[in-house]
């Protein structure tokens, strides 16, 4: 058991050690998020030597030895039905605890800071296991959607985090808390609901196939708009194919192609001279539609998008238009 | 073979350019070399590789290897420098190496020109790129740097590319895929295509010591037969049937010394029908790339003889189906299925 002393001396010394326990957590979980094609933004941090010693003060039941977030990582997703995947992805990765959800603590005419949290450890077999032993080393994985994050991050250091801080304001301003809470929390709900809904649309439901193969090969966000105008313009180029088909084939395409989609995109992150295609879902469409038959392709695209872009991305993908 | 993949993976490493000028019988000139490679960033090295792939995936380039006999020491050195990882100064001297068997090929008809070098990796392949960089004679190639620390300046090279209409450079790509002496995917092209062996055409072939993959009277033959073989087997409306082997015959009688199957579907095959003669070409072993025409093994078949008679009729027939029509004093029999009626 140390001293708040002790805590302090000891947590200038390991603190660089657990911010590379924290980097070295957050890459793995990246990389895998990532193979699963879902877009997140994952970071890690170690506490600074302040919270340490704030919160062994104001929890006096842990120690140095048993405060478990010393190091914690966070994975922001963009809807509440992502937040399962990437815990079965970080059981997969590390020793993970049961995830808690904070929700589950608030009654329901209550709000507060909204994640699922979940300890996690190295597994016996992890590379870096020696250098980050697991009966020593753990973080706290913290897992919530963009909507939850909004409101974590107004309510920290402010009187949002919790209803029971509310009580000395005058009612009216309470309540306009409360219907602020329930605002984002609806918000969260619908994104994930119409994000549900959305693939009964036909073009809609080809770009959010492309999307997950798309966000396995980059971070960048795309233009949506673009998007629906060039799947809308290849579509007919799959023959008589239904929606589904083609999801399928492109699915088939994907996993056929993976290796070189993986050196395409890895080179042309610092390409200056890239086609605008490229950074969208649909590149993937135009790739395919390319190797079968680039001469439909040409014809299609001429007159609605500019024909040097066509051949930018073409190049890219080894093809020539001579 | 290298493909459109390969070419989507290939890297270039390291990059040099030497001055290979043409050698007049009058007048006396000298190969320029760089001492040192060029230093391209990403944006440059783009320039450089959008070339590689117009040019190497074009309709225009061909499958090659290694010739037996070659006529000059570059498979040595491609075989030496992919044999292992290599210095700078080993990239340098190889390059320099390949740009003196070019100037020796050269003679005063042969286009002056700077050799540009790139040592590439497809994927964890090693591999060597060389483009032939055409220029006018009389045209300033800028090199910077003293003796022994002499460099090519890039910027000069941009304008050169940039500006250049033919975009067919002389090129060739040699990726190794295994450690044996002809464990190579190669590729070549040039504005005037593969040629046929007699042709003045192989210059860049003779150069690069190779010859293409297969003999063109192969590639010519492999060609009819697959084409004649979908045309009959996979195309059911007769007209388009008929019009199919007419483009085919053209194609062949045609002057052009090559063919280009890629090209072909361009230029003749219908949009249905582009997707499955490409993947019956493929399933047959055709490859798409361009080859040397040559018909000595189909000249009979590409023969029609043509019956006419006292009121005007005609009947054409190849002349391996002659038999197939009977000439009597009075009458003329056509042994065959009627398969469709033009009216004219």
């Amino acid at each position: 058991m140390t001293t708040l002393e002790e805590a302090r001396k000891l947590w200038l010394k390991e603190q660089p050690v657990y911010r590379e326990f924290g980097i070295y957590l957050a890459d793995k979980l990246k990389a895998e998020i990532r193979r699963q094609g879902i877009l997140a933004d994952i970071t890690s941090r170690s506490k600074d030597i302040d919270s340490v010693i704030k919160k062994l003060i104001l929890k006096p039941e842990h120690t140095y030895e048993s405060l478990g977030d010393k190091t914690g990582v966070r994975a922001i997703v963009r809807y509440k039905d992502e937040i399962t995947p990437v815990l079965e992805i970080a059981e997969r990765l590390f020793q993970r605890g049961d995830p808690e959800n904070t929700s589950g603590r608030l009654k329901p005419n209550t709000f507060g800071y909204l994640s699922v949290h979940a300890d996690v450890r190295l597994l016996a077999g992890d590379e870096q296991i020696s250098k980050f032993p697991s009966a020593k080393f753990a973080a706290e994985l913290q897992v919530r959607t963009l909507a939850q994050h909004l409101w974590a991050e107004m309510a920290h250091d402010s009187i949002y985090k919790y209803d029971a801080l509310l009580a000395p304001l005058p009612n009216p301003l309470q309540r306009r808390i409360y219907i602020l809470a329930g605002v984002v929390e609806l918000a969260d709900e619908e994104f994930n609901q119409i994000e549900r809904e959305m693939p009964s649309v036909a073009e809609l439901s080809v770009l959010k196939s492309l999307e997950r193969h798309y966000f396995k090969l980059t971070v960048r966000r795309s233009d949506p708009q673009l998007s629906l105008d060039v799947i809308r313009l290849l579509s007919p180029l799959y023959e008589q194919k239904t929606p589904a088909q083609i999801i399928e084939h492109l699915n088939d395409f994907f996993t056929k192609h993976e290796d070189v989609l993986q050196d395409v995109y890895g080179k042309a992150e610092e390409m200056p001279d890239r086609s605008v295609f490229l950074f969208q879902p649909e590149a993937l469409m135009i790739y395919d539609r390319l190797e079968t038959d680039p001469l439909s392709v040409r014809e299609a695209w001429s007159g609605h998008f500019p024909d040097r872009e066509l051949e930018r991305m073409a190049n890219v993908f080894g093809f020539s238009f001579d | 073979m290298i493909t459109a993949a390969d070419l989507a993976r290939l890297k270039i490493k390291r990059t040099i350019f030497h001055d290979v000028p043409n050698r007049p019988k009058i007048l006396e000139t000298k190969v320029i070399l760089a001492d040192l490679e060029t230093k391209i960033d990403v944006g440059k090295a783009k320039i450089l590789y959008d070339r590689i792939t117009q040019v190497l995936g074009s309709k225009h380039a061909y499958t090659m290897h290694f010739s037996p006999a070659p006529a000059t020491k570059v498979p040595d050195e491609v075989r030496a420098f992919t044999s292992k990882d290599r210095t700078t100064e080993e990239f340098i001297s190889m390059s320099r190496e390949l740009a003196n068997y070019l100037f020796a090929q050269h003679t005063g008809a042969t286009s002056p020109g700077l050799l540009c070098v790139m040592e590439v990796a497809v994927g964890q392949k090693r591999g060597i790129a060389v483009l032939k960089l055409e220029r006018q004679e009389g045209a300033e190639i800028k090199f910077s740097g003293e003796e022994g620390k002499r460099v090519f300046d890039f910027d000069v090279l941009e304008n050169l590319i940039l500006t250049d209409k033919t975009r067919l450079f002389k090129s060739a790509l040699f990726v190794r895929t295994a450690p044996g002496d002809d464990d190579f995917d190669s590729h070549g092209c040039d504005s005037q295509g593969p040629g046929t062996s007699e042709d003045v055409a192989r210059f860049w072939l003779t150069y690069l010591g190779c010859q293409l993959a297969e003999e063109p009277r192969v590639s010519t033959r492999k060609w009819f037969d697959a084409s004649l073989a979908f045309a009959n087997e996979e195309i059911g409306d007769p007209v388009q049937m008929n019009d199919f082997y007419e483009h085919i015959h053209s194609e062949l009688k045609s002057n052009r010394k090559n063919v280009s199957p890629k090209q072909f579907i361009e230029d003749y095959v219908p949009a249905p029908l582009r997707v499955p003669y490409k993947k019956f070409l493929e399933e047959h072993r055709v490859s798409l790339q361009a080859f040397g025409k040559d018909i000595s093994e189909i000249k009979t078949r590409l023969r029609k003889k043509a019956f006419h008679t006292s009121h005007g009729i005609s009947v054409t027939v190849p002349e391996e189906e002659e038999n197939l029509v009977k000439v009597k004093a009075d009458q003329i029999v056509v042994h065959d299925n009627l398969v469709s009626v033009d009216h004219k």
